[in-house]
């Protein structure tokens, strides 16, 4: 089992983790390829593998995902692929009185898997990875400036929020959305737009003070792991082997 | 530290600042006060460079500051010198952790880990935030939020900071964190302090200089006590009188007020009152009365809730459980039975002009009177604004603007939360003024705010909240008069 949510550590005295950024990063990359390249009964076989170790990695996640809300868009998803999968097959099987194709199933199945997969994947790294983190990686991939609008979303977001909130109550106090509903729609529409961009503003000038310049930021910095080569080399490997073995 | 001469600033053909002349030595803190539009952000913004590099502008005359020409040396060149602190340091927040916001500046200055790291905390322990380094700021409260602010300004190493308006969202205690913050600065790091300010009584204790701005030009300048002990400077500029003492705990000035009409029905009733967000209570329990032509102030520290009783009351919020009566009879028709303004009024003006702002409520309720339209224009004192646009107004014209469009649909209880917060003394008055004018006419008033004077000379009934639930129901005590200085209020308007 992984360690949620550490921290990323700045102070160069402080002891590296077993596990990095890098290394949680790699292990949601293996997820993603172990249940998106393999199909039909490999594919599902693969999916329940994976599930399995990122049950093991993140239980946390997996408590989270065991909401009902989940377990029925978890359904949704079955039933939307039983019924009205892609497959070409015609009915060959009957179950309560149902035809289904059984290419169907097994693409019903795959797909929820992959769903479940990706989500728990997604899941453990958000929560054992600071947002920083992954935004200082996506930098690394040439992405720049990332991990600061990465940032300003994140903070400036509960502010839009608000405004978005207030303007909405003032409308409807005032009967906005009563007469002419859609004129009201926007005028709030306009009102947290032309807010947004008043905030964009100052964000501006707040970053330039602090001697910000895109073309020169640097990227944010990473937790590497102890194990983080190591888990990134194997995981590669498990994943070539599995996929095209 | 500071010399500027002759500096005047306009954008275009309109003068912001004109012959502006300011001497500051090396670790004094100088007070910058004045009416909103007079000049303050501006002076502000050239002292740090943004006027003219960032921000285009007219400049003539000189501003030197730390030994280097704030008119010429670039930005992040003076970023190394001068630091600023805007008013909303929330909206200025680019990081996830507090220590990650205070290395933003020294990373992009190009330092190496280490050493933007040894920055990084000896910022925090400046401001007293070392334990919160790996807390998120949105978790952090004003208080501190102001004060990481100034750590990600300090960690620039800067020799002056520049500081705009840093108390007016904050309640007492994270005022007193704030300035007791910047007192440290400048004892043990020497550190030299402009500071705008409209609360002159809570930055008494730190100010050595004041410069008083009016329509740009110097309208006072001296020793802070000095200048500001003169009544008639007070009164022509619409300044507060600081006083000497500033007030730490609501509880101590409130005495029960024991006389509610008992046999009048309440025209808002919330019984048993819990309300909150997700689910989750951030009030609970409250029993509260309020009659018809009552003005009431609910007080208490940020995050108690004040907010949320007022979106509940106003028929805004669903109640978790209890409930919200209205005349004895049914829920809140929001906006009709009881208005809520917000504290700000850019949230809240949707048009093109002042008029049709005000008529736009009745319009959609199809009960557009003129005779009602012109009365409210009258009580907010808008007559002379009614075919300008809301955003071409001062804020505390588009707040009276944002109050008459309230009261055009004629609520009997007119909430406001928060008014104060970057208004001026005078724009103040003005809306604390059309306040009583409504109160007098039978409206009754709630008042949520942090200002004590402003709940001492208004306010016949306060309502203090504590962690969600209501502590104390009474008035002002005769005994805190003293205590509040209400020599100090200096009508604008008289």
């Amino acid at each position: 089992m992984l360690k949620h949510a550490q921290p990323i550590t700045m102070s160069v005295n402080s002891p590296r983790p077993l596990v990095g950024s890098l290394g949680h990063f790699s292990i949601f990359l293996w997820a993603l390829v172990m249940v998106l390249i393999p199909t039909y009964t490999k594919g599902i076989i693969l999916a329940l593998f994976t599930l399995g170790v990122l049950i093991l990695l993140y239980p946390a996640a997996v408590k989270r995902l065991a909401r009902p809300r989940w377990l029925v868009i978890f359904g949704v998803l079955f039933l939307v692929n039983l019924f009205f999968g892609v497959s070409d097959q015609a009915p060959d099987l009957t179950i309560l009185g149902l035809s289904f194709s059984s290419l169907n199933i097994l693409n019903s199945i795959q797909m929820t898997l992959r769903a479940a997969v990706i989500l728990l994947a997604a899941d453990g790294l958000s929560s054992s990875v600071n947002i920083v983190e992954v935004a200082g990686l996506l930098e690394r991939s040439g992405l720049r400036g990332l991990g600061f609008s990465i940032g300003v979303a994140t903070n400036l977001l509960p502010d839009l929020r608000q405004s978005g909130m207030n303007a909405w109550h003032s409308l409807r106090m005032r009967g906005g959305f009563r007469a002419q509903w859609w004129r009201g729609l926007q005028l709030l529409v306009v009102t947290v737009f032309s807010n947004a961009l008043r905030h964009a503003e100052q964000i501006v000038l707040a970053a330039e003070v602090r001697a910000f310049r895109p073309e020169l930021s640097r990227k944010s910095p990473l937790r590497i792991g102890t194990l983080d080569g190591w888990l990134a080399a194997g995981l590669t490997i498990l994943a070539v082997v599995l996929t095209l073995g | 530290m500071i010399h500027v001469r002759d500096l005047s600033v306009s954008y275009g053909t309109n003068p912001v600042l004109q012959n502006i002349n300011v001497h500051v030595n090396a670790g004094e803190c100088l007070v910058v006060t004045g009416s909103s539009g007079c000049g303050k952000s501006t002076l502000a913004h050239v002292l740090t460079g943004l006027i003219p590099h960032s921000i285009p502008a007219h400049v003539t005359g000189s501003a030197q500051i730390a030994g280097m020409d704030a008119l010429c040396s670039s930005v992040d060149t003076l970023s190394q010198k001068v630091g600023i602190v805007f008013q909303n340091p929330r909206t200025h927040l680019f990081h996830l952790r507090v220590e990650d916001e205070v290395a933003f500046g020294p990373r992009n200055l190009g330092m190496d880990e280490a050493e933007a790291s040894a920055r990084v905390d000896w910022a925090l322990n400046a401001v007293g935030l070392t334990e919160m380094r790996e807390q998120k700021p949105a978790n952090l409260s004003g208080g501190q939020i102001q004060r990481l602010a100034i750590a990600a300004a300090l960690a620039m190493n800067p020799k002056v900071l520049v500081l705009d308006e840093p108390t007016a969202s904050l309640d007492v205690p994270g005022t007193q964190n704030v300035i007791g913050t910047l007192e440290t600065l400048k004892k043990q790091y020497g550190l030299t302090i402009v500071l705008i300010e409209h609360r002159l009584a809570e930055v008494r204790r730190l100010a050595d200089h004041v410069l008083v701005l009016d329509e740009g030009r110097i309208a006072a300048q001296g020793q802070f006590d000095e200048v500001l002990r003169d009544p008639s400077t007070l009164k022509r500029y619409g300044l507060r009188r600081p006083t000497a003492e500033t007030l730490t705990d609501w509880s101590r000035l409130l005495a029960p007020n024991g006389h509610h009409p008992e046999d009048q029905q309440p025209l808002l009733d919330l019984q048993n009152l819990t309300a909150g967000y997700d689910g989750h209570p951030i009030i609970r329990d409250i029993d509260l009365k309020i009659y018809a032509g009552e003005f009431v102030a609910l007080v208490g520290d940020n995050g108690t809730g004040k907010s949320t009783l007022a979106l509940a009351a106003a028929g805004l919020l669903k109640p978790i459980a209890g409930s919200v009566i209205v005349n004895g009879t049914s829920r809140p028709r929001p906006g009709l039975d009881i208005a809520l303004l917000f504290q700000n009024p850019a949230d809240q003006l949707f048009t093109d002009s002042v008029d049709e702002e005000v008529a736009f409520g009745p319009r959609n309720y199809r009960s557009f009177d003129s005779e009602i339209h012109e009365h409210a224009l009258t009580s907010a004192d808008l007559h002379h604004l009614r075919a300008r646009r809301p955003f071409t107004l001062s804020i505390g014209q588009q707040q009276r603007t944002a109050l008459a469009a309230c009261i055009a649909l004629r609520p009997a209880l007119v909430i406001l939360d928060e008014p104060t917060l970057g208004q001026d003394w005078r724009h103040l008055q003005q809306l604390m003024d059309c306040l009583v004018r409504l109160n007098q006419q039978g409206t009754a008033i709630l008042l949520i705010t942090h200002d004590y004077k402003l709940v001492h000379h208004y306010a016949k009934r306060v309502i203090l909240m504590e962690k969600g639930r209501l502590s104390l129901d009474g008035k002002i005590a005769p005994t805190a008069g003293s205590r509040i200085h209400t020599e100090g209020f200096v009508h604008a308007a008289s």
